[in-house]
């Protein structure tokens, strides 16, 4: 989905000097952002809420974006992952009592095949809900938004060994949190 | 060519399901894996990937493009909305209409929740006594379009202001010369600006009433005189010192302080030979042992570095050394109980601390500006913004602008992701003043040493006063209104002294005495200042604190007659506003014999706040005195806002003022407008006779002179006076030589008019019998 990297070069570069050249960048990556916002908040009012705020941001920053070898996806990304974390806190803080939307919904599949699969979705969603913030956004990035790990290390902040630990941290409490393990299941490995 | 690793080097492929990297973070070194953990793995991947995408409406996407498209054509330069432009919403809204709208918001301003509709909160709405210092936040619930919430914002009086948003849910508005003291406010939106990035409405207008506490002033052009000096403590070793929101001084030092007694102010004793040595973990910090120094001393943190205290004073926040060189940003309660608490951790050398009004506190790490909250939960502020944390490093107080020093270059940015303007001369301070926008600093320039202020992130820059050559300037300090600003001055083979500044005059002088003085800060309530002096022959500093002079703009400094009687009609105008006609034995305590108490006054109580507009002899060196009042009821009344004129006599010819004579007036709208709220009138010793004539609105100052303010003794005009204007702290000054004897007649009215070019409604007349001001 990353375009060839001179061509984003060029585009920034476009976007910098002519902010209006900022539209194709949206074009270009509105859908995988709004997805990655979706798949965080669950809720579609909110979805565009944050996934508004996130593209404002960014053409207000464009100006001092810098190229440095990462796709400006992973810029996008990080202002994504910073402003669902705003969202949240203040949300926690103030007991904002923000309306919920409908919950998203897929189109082109049956409505009983849809509930099954949601049921163990709805339950994998739930369990990364309560991990702690930056182990859901890690599993976030790696398992929904498949991003590398060298990636979500740049989106975050933090080394590509600490994106691994938060990763596999959240992976064994998923586990546990998911398919509780038979006894002998527990201590089977060494 | 493919590569053929040792047999002990070769990874086993990944399981199905799973990739190469979750693969590489799943199996122990040795190639093993927990097969539950793997299995667990590739079953989330494998429903999270073959969950259908979420598909965005078609029409938000296309109606956002829209958005940022209109955005980016319109503000491709200056990401601070500008200065709202006189619409003529507010006035043609009326007295009537704010009082009605009114009703609707209580304490908080809380529009009803639907789906779609946009909800706000103000905290200030219904407050009386917001300080005025203070910046309002208006908080929605979705992201705004901020273009459109910004042109509909309306703040009345006129109040000058900038605008700015954080985040897109959060529009903050920060007066640039504060707000003035003892008004009530009203800040409102029309409805159809209150518009969401995704077209949402409010359902109504936004009305946001509130009021203004009182503080304390000195007359504008003259520096605050020191009335006296407390001793407070005496140490050693101070790296710092700072006060607490609720006025306790607190100092990170050396020696443990040791509290000089009231009954020995001076000589200063010796501090306690039990000190704890500073220690220096990282390079241009050192540490201390941090102690508050009132109610009663205390020692509150060791191995403290850059403390600051939380808005509500309950913790202070400080760096002290970590693992690896590295430090640690811990959190302690500031009664010194407890343990302190590491929230986060930086690698920086000059990690820079502020703790904001959200609770959150605000640092540097990675070369990014990172927030953290109490929680433990950490953010970078704004991934656009790189700092170089090595220089000067400072946050706003309302961490709306960032001072930093990328490559040896001082610069100054707004936050998030605004404007960055170098400030190549900076080589000292820098200070900020709590409005969050002026920025004082010390400057060198071609004779030496200068004091420069920027207003406005450093677009543009002001001189505020030059050093004679070879004089140092330091400690630079805005007191709490931003009016005045204290520096050190360090003349070579001098001691320092301490000097103060009138930022919008330039008016300077030195305050107080005392010399080899050093990091003055000024108290939360504004009439006091605190530093650090030299004991001479010792290494030990004195910790003082030096009482100002101040009052109220009337006051009629150097008459202790008129101020007695200022007093006496400001009890009485106390008890009509707070308790009404249950006041009725404390009124008459207030009174002459033989005066009587008429009902009218005993007001039911239904006031918020009130001000002394004059105080003037009944005729030239009479013992009695006029005091001109208003009681004033705000905007967060369901009635709306109106003033009711007073006019209080008394006379001070006895042992104690007593009132002879309670004239109330009509109740009247608040008018729209510029209006007058304090008048004073002096004469020095050489004939110069001073008006100081206060509005409670910011002025457009080509409004303000000889075609809106006369002056008239026995009838006749005079001409000849010089007029001033000063936005920073609304007062015109009119200065007149060789004015006749007698009474003068001071009218101001229109075509004096706000900033937002709203005329005053009606002139405004006073008779006043100009006071002789003493020498000094």
């Amino acid at each position: 989905m990353r375009l060839p990297p001179e061509h984003e070069e060029r585009l920034i570069v476009r976007a910098q000097a002519e902010p209006e050249a900022f539209g194709e960048l949206y074009d270009q990556y509105f859908p995988q952002i709004y997805r990655y916002v979706a798949s965080r908040v669950r809720s579609a009012d909110l979805a565009e809420d944050i996934t508004s705020e996130v593209f404002f941001k960014a053409l207000r920053a464009i100006g001092r974006y810098r190229p440095s070898g990462h796709p400006f996806s992973a810029w996008l990304y990080q202002i994504a992952v910073n402003t669902i974390t705003d969202h949240y806190r203040s949300r926690k803080r103030a007991e904002d009592s923000l309306e919920s939307g409908p919950e998203l919904a897929s189109e082109g599949v049956a409505v009983e095949d849809e509930v099954a699969a949601r049921m163990g979705l709805d339950q994998i969603w739930q369990a990364i809900e309560s991990l702690p913030e930056q182990q859901r956004t890690a599993m976030t990035l790696k398992y929904s938004a498949d991003l590398p790990l060298a990636e979500i290390g740049r989106i975050m902040g933090k080394s590509e060994g600490a994106v691994k630990l938060l990763v596999f941290r959240g992976t064994a409490t998923l586990r546990a949190a998911l398919r509780p393990l038979p006894v002998e299941a527990e201590t089977h490995h060494g | 060519m493919a590569r053929f690793l040792p047999w002990h080097k070769r990874q086993p492929a990944p399981p199905e399901g799973v990739d190469a990297e979750m693969w590489a973070i799943l199996r122990t070194r040795d190639g093993r894996s927990d097969p539950e953990l793997v299995r667990a793995a590739a079953e989330i991947r494998a429903r999270l990937q073959a969950q259908p995408p979420a598909e965005p409406d078609p029409e938000f996407r296309a109606r956002l493009r829209a958005n940022l498209m209109r955005e980016a054509r319109a503000t491709g330069k200056s990401r601070v909305p500008p200065r709202r432009l006189a619409l003529p919403f507010f006035t043609t809204l009326g007295i009537a209409g704010v009082a009605a709208l009114a009703v609707v918001v209580a304490s908080v301003v809380a529009f009803p929740l639907a789906r779609g509709q946009v909800n706000v909160q103000a905290a200030v709405a219904g407050h009386h006594d917001i300080p005025v210092t203070q910046a309002i936040r208006i908080s929605f619930n979705r992201p705004m379009d901020e273009t459109a919430v910004t042109r509909g914002l309306r703040i009345s009086p006129a109040v000058s202001y900038q605008a700015s948003w954080p985040n897109s849910k959060t529009l903050v508005i920060s007066p640039a010369h504060g707000l003035a003291p003892n008004v009530g406010y009203v800040v409102t939106i029309p409805q159809p600006d209150i518009k969401a990035q995704n077209g949402a409405l409010a359902p109504t207008g936004l009305v946001i009433p509130f009021g203004t506490g009182s503080v304390p002033s000195t007359p504008q052009g003259q520096i605050p005189t020191v009335v006296s000096v407390t001793h407070v403590a005496v140490t050693s070793g101070v790296t710092s010192l700072s006060y607490m929101p609720d006025g306790a001084l607190m100092v990170l030092s050396s020696s443990t302080p040791v509290a000089v007694p009231a009954s020995a102010q001076s000589p200063s004793p010796s501090p306690s030979p039990t000190a704890t040595p500073g220690q220096s973990a990282a390079p241009g910090l050192s540490f201390g042992t941090l102690y508050v120094l009132s109610p009663s001393l205390r020692t509150v943190a060791f191995k403290a570095e850059g403390a600051v205290a939380s808005p509500d004073s309950q913790e202070i926040a400080y760096w002290t050394p970590g693992v690896a060189g590295t430090l640690e940003l811990d959190v302690v309660a500031a009664n010194g109980s407890g343990t302190p608490e590491t929230l986060a951790s930086s690698a920086e050398s000059n990690p820079g601390l502020a703790w904001l009004d959200n609770g959150d506190l605000i640092f540097a790490a990675a070369g990014q500006l990172r927030k953290v909250s109490l929680d433990g939960a950490i953010t970078t502020v704004d991934p656009t913004v790189n700092v170089d944390p090595s220089g000067f490093f400072t946050v706003s107080p309302s961490a709306q602008a960032l001072f930093a020093s990328p490559g040896g270059v001082p610069t100054i940015y707004s936050l998030p992701g605004g404007s960055a303007n170098p400030l190549p001369n900076l080589v000292g301070g820098p200070a900020w003043a709590a409005n969050g926008n002026d920025l004082a600093y010390v400057a060198a320039t071609a004779g030496g040493e200068a004091i420069d202020l920027t207003s406005d992130l450093g677009t543009r820059i002001t001189a505020v006063l030059s050093a004679p050559a070879g004089v140092r300037l330091s400690g630079l300090s805005f007191d709490p209104t931003g009016t005045y600003l204290t520096y050190v001055t360090t003349a070579p083979g001098q001691p320092s002294q301490l000097n103060a500044v009138d930022v919008q005059s330039k008016a300077s002088g030195p305050v107080g005495t005392l010399t080899a003085v050093s990091n003055p800060v000024w108290a939360p309530s504004g009439n006091q200042l605190s530093a650090l002096v030299a004991v001479s022959g010792t290494t030990t500093q004195d910790v003082s604190s030096l009482l100002l002079s101040g009052g109220p703009p009337p006051s009629p400094a150097g008459d202790p007659a008129a101020a007695a009687a200022l007093a006496t009609a400001s009890d009485l105008a106390q008890f009509q506003v707070t308790a009404g006609p249950a006041a009725e034995a404390d009124i008459s305590a207030l009174l002459a014999p033989g005066t009587s108490l008429a009902p009218s006054v005993l007001l039911p109580g239904r006031f918020d706040r009130f001000y002394a507009v004059s105080t003037t002899p009944t005729a030239p060196g009479s013992t009695s005195f006029s005091v001109a009042l208003n009681l004033v009821r705000d905007a967060t009344s369901s009635a709306g806002p109106a003033y009711l004129p007073e006019t209080v006599t008394v006379q001070t010819a006895g042992t104690s003022p007593l009132i002879s004579n309670i004239a109330p007036g009509t109740l009247t709208p608040v008018p729209t407008g510029p209006l007058v709220v304090s008048v004073a009138a002096t004469t020095s010793s050489i004939g110069t006779t001073v008006f100081a004539i206060h509005f409670d609105s910011d002025l457009n100052p080509l409004t303000v002179g000889a075609q809106s303010i006369s002056l008239s003794v026995g009838g006749q005009v005079v001409s000849g006076a010089q007029f001033n204007y000063s936005a920073l702290t609304r007062t015109e000054t009119v200065t007149m030589n060789g004015l006749p004897a007698g009474a003068v007649t001071l009218t101001v009215s229109p075509p004096l008019a706000d900033i937002d070019n709203t005329l005053m409604q009606s002139a405004y007349q006073v008779v006043l019998q100009p006071q002789p001001v003493s020498a000094g």
